[in-house]
């Protein structure tokens, strides 16, 4: 049957299918309006076979790659006899026992009929700012099981044969703080399913049912073989690696996952073994967010010139231990797992892959850690109108990038996980949350050193304004540990850090046209200045309170002393690197010539040399 | 076939596969070992290194590996290390080709 695939035919339809993911995606953004939607990009559409298997996926946060697939399962699995599945219904599902990562990651998905028949399925997910967990905006660092987390739904239908259930949805969104906030994003994911679905259709009436099946079908096999081809052309061997995280938002206890990589001819395995037990707090991974975690790096380092859909989770094995961290049993908590073991699993695999690649020979693909972990604070109470609010900021989308064998990394570029997101708005949050951006910059020596540097990462001051009831929290890490890696003599990037400013003196300060742009600066003020842990629990807050995140940069890539000296003092003017690192870890001496600062080639040439010297007196075998 | 910014597997005279320094020639290990185990080593902490540390002054939880290629200092891998998980730990093999096809 597939011999009658015409190629011209099979192609057009592909990029049809694609195109109408793509355009369900911009229907959820025009009816939800979220900023994590908007301008964090965090939305997927898919499209599965009868049976869930994923047929194509178009996926602004690659963590749901694999699309709606186990909700799916899940659905037929528990609901096809009773009550029974219908033409025109629609299923929500957020438990990251089944599918997703955390309980903001909510899907809907619908069967699509043809002739009283189900073809195929559409599914839909977006995260969302707030699940009414026992801390605002969906992510509370201080749950210690899935039941503080929010509410856990398992396929209500949200629609009913075509017919919207306000019953469900009223019961659904009063469960939450921001009831506006969960009602448009639920009803933007049934508009981007009725778009997928109405185009489905529009090719089966187009193509015939019995050719878009097939070419359902071979758009899977396809994808299978060019991974497997893609595999071929690495050899075969096994890479490790090892990351690390301080917290588990409750202690001050690190945690690790531990990634072995072995691929063999044309499959390849992802084995975490000698990752941490699983802990009491809201960091822990469950296998599904796992496989999430891991499609990350497989979709935007490995497999990012393939198509993503089932055929790729056909030649990738994983062994996640039950019990440990990346595999927890339920009811641990799992709000964190994003940020926290998720990227973990991200950066290990990614440092697997990226070795392997440059061994493959594929340098034009390779580039050290990205985004190690670290989401932006998140708040919830009354805002600047008088109304309930609850969200968080996205300034960690714009972390820096890894450095490439070629290339320094971006400066507050993206983040693996999201690579088409958007930088947060400054006025839309301004306009939106009672907070006011006192500035946001790049951060001086946040990346990784090297002969090519990490991107820089971002430094943002915070002020509450227009409020006294706000309540502010943090899911970060990376305080006492770099939560990312360098490659090959690079360096991986600079610690996190954040400061909690209460009772200040900045209102009158501003008063008087002056604003503070940088933490030295802000130490000047009035007021109870700590730095906080890199989670903590919400704390309350009023106008003036300040916070400050210093996020991470990318990580580097060579021996620093490889590096063109001409760079390194073009980082410096440009204040990437300050002088003490110019000088101690480049071996780059600065001189004040007749045109500015200008390098001594020769005495950088004595330092680079005693530099090694030291290096190689204090090396021990 | 190159491994890393400075590292190649390479057949010595013998006929013996190796892991060699593209910049020196230096021979650490046949490609069956690790090379980690074969370079010299350093640990330093991030207060010593003169990077940025915390401003609020407090302790980190690690020391940062530096592997060297013990014939020309060519800096080989950065590797973090948790003090209170990997103290005990083996070194990390990162690499480990299977020449056996």
């Amino acid at each position: 049957m597939k011999q009658g695939l015409e190629t011209i035919r099979y192609e057009i339809f592909r990029r049809r299918l694609f195109n109408i993911l793509e355009e369900g995606r911009v229907a959820m953004g025009m009816v939800s309006g979220s900023p994590v939607v908007v301008e964090g990009g965090e939305t997927m559409c898919s499209f599965h076979t009868t049976d869930g298997n994923t047929i194509l996926v178009a996926a602004g946060i690659l963590l749901h790659a694999i699309g709606a697939r186990d909700f799916i399962r899940k659905a037929v699995e528990w609901y096809q006899e009773d009550p029974g599945i219908f033409d025109g219904d629609q299923l929500f599902f957020n438990d990251p026992y089944i599918g997703g990562q955390h309980l903001p990651d909510m899907v809907i998905i619908k069967p699509i009929f043809y002739k009283d028949k189900r073809i195929a399925w559409v599914g839909s997910i977006m995260h969302t700012g707030e699940t009414g967990g026992i801390e605002p905006g969906g992510m509370p660092s201080s749950s210690t099981d899935i039941f503080q987390e929010g509410i856990r739904i398992l396929g209500l239908k949200v629609m009913e044969r075509g017919q919207f259930r306000k019953d469900v949805f009223n019961t659904i969104t009063y469960q939450v703080r921001d009831p506006v906030l969960i009602g448009l994003d639920i009803k933007a994911k049934i508009a981007a399913n009725n778009v997928c679905a109405s185009g489905y259709l529009k090719l089966v009436e187009q193509y015939g049912v019995e050719f878009v099946t097939l070419a359902s079908q071979k758009l899977i096999d396809d994808v299978e073989i060019q991974a497997r081809a893609k595999l071929k052309t690495i050899p075969n061997g096994t890479w490790r690696s090892r990351l690390h995280q301080d917290t588990d938002g409750l202690t001050d206890k690190p945690f690790q996952v531990f990634c072995t990589m072995t691929k063999k001819d044309d499959e390849i395995t992802f084995d975490y073994t000698g990752s941490s037990p699983q802990n009491q707090g809201s960091i822990n991974s469950t296998y599904n967010a796992t496989w999430g975690s891991l499609f990350v790096p497989l979709c935007s380092q490995l497999f990012w010139d393939i198509p993503w859909n089932e055929g790729i989770s056909k030649v990738v094995n994983l062994i996640a231990p039950e019990g440990t961290v990346v595999n927890c049993r339920f009811p641990a908590a799992v709000a964190c797992s994003v940020p926290k073991v998720g990227t973990l699993v991200t950066e290990t695999s990614h440092e697997c892959i990226a070795k392997a690649l440059y061994a493959a020979g594929f340098t034009g693909d390779v580039n050290s850690g990205w985004y190690g972990g670290g989401a932006g604070p998140y708040f919830g109470g009354i805002n600047q109108y008088g109304n309930v609010c609850s969200g968080m900021i996205l300034d960690a989308f714009a972390s820096g990038l890894g450095a490439a064998p070629f290339r320094d990394g971006v400066d507050s570029g993206a983040e693996m996980m999201n690579p088409q997101s958007k930088v947060s708005d400054v006025e839309i949050v301004e306009l939106g949350y009672p907070l006011l951006y006192l500035y946001r910059k790049n951060l001086t020596d946040s990346g990784g050193l090297g002969k090519y540097h990490g991107g820089m990462g971002l430094e943002a001051a915070y002020m509450v304004y227009g409020t006294n009831n706000l309540q502010f929290g943090c899911t970060g890490v990376g305080k006492k540990v770099p939560t990312n890696f360098g490659m090959f003599g690079g360096y991986p990037c600079a610690l996190q850090e954040r400061f909690l400013i209460k009772n200040s003196n900045i209102l009158d300060v501003l008063k008087h046209s002056v604003v503070p742009t940088s933490v030295e600066e802000l130490m000047q003020l009035e007021g109870d200045f700590r730095s906080t842990p890199p989670s903590f629990k919400v704390t309350p807050v009023k106008e003036g309170d300040i916070f400050v995140s210093r996020l991470p940069g990318g990580g580097g890539y060579g021996d620093p002393l490889e590096r063109d000296p001409e760079r390194t003092l073009e980082d410096l003017t440009q204040g990437v690197i300050s002088p003490n690192v110019a000088l101690d870890r480049y071996g780059v001496v600065v001189e004040t010539g007749k045109s500015g600062l200008e390098v001594d080639y020769d005495a950088t040439k004595k330092k680079r040399e005693s530099l090694i010297k030291d290096r190689l007196g204090r090396g021990r075998k | 076939m190159k491994i890393s910014e400075y590292l190649e597997i390479s057949r010595d005279q013998t006929g013996k596969d190796v892991i060699r320094c593209l910049k020196c020639g230096y021979v650490f290990c046949s490609a069956q070992e690790n090379y980690k185990e074969h370079a010299l080593v350093f640990d330093d902490k991030l207060k010593d290194m003169n990077l940025r540390s915390l401003i609020s002054g407090e302790d980190t939880m690690v020391t940062y590996n530096h592997y060297i290629c013990p014939g020309c200092g060519v800096l080989l891998e950065v590797e973090s290390i948790c003090i209170d998980l990997n103290s005990n730990d083996p070194i990390l093999w990162d690499i480990q080709v299977d020449l056996s096809k």
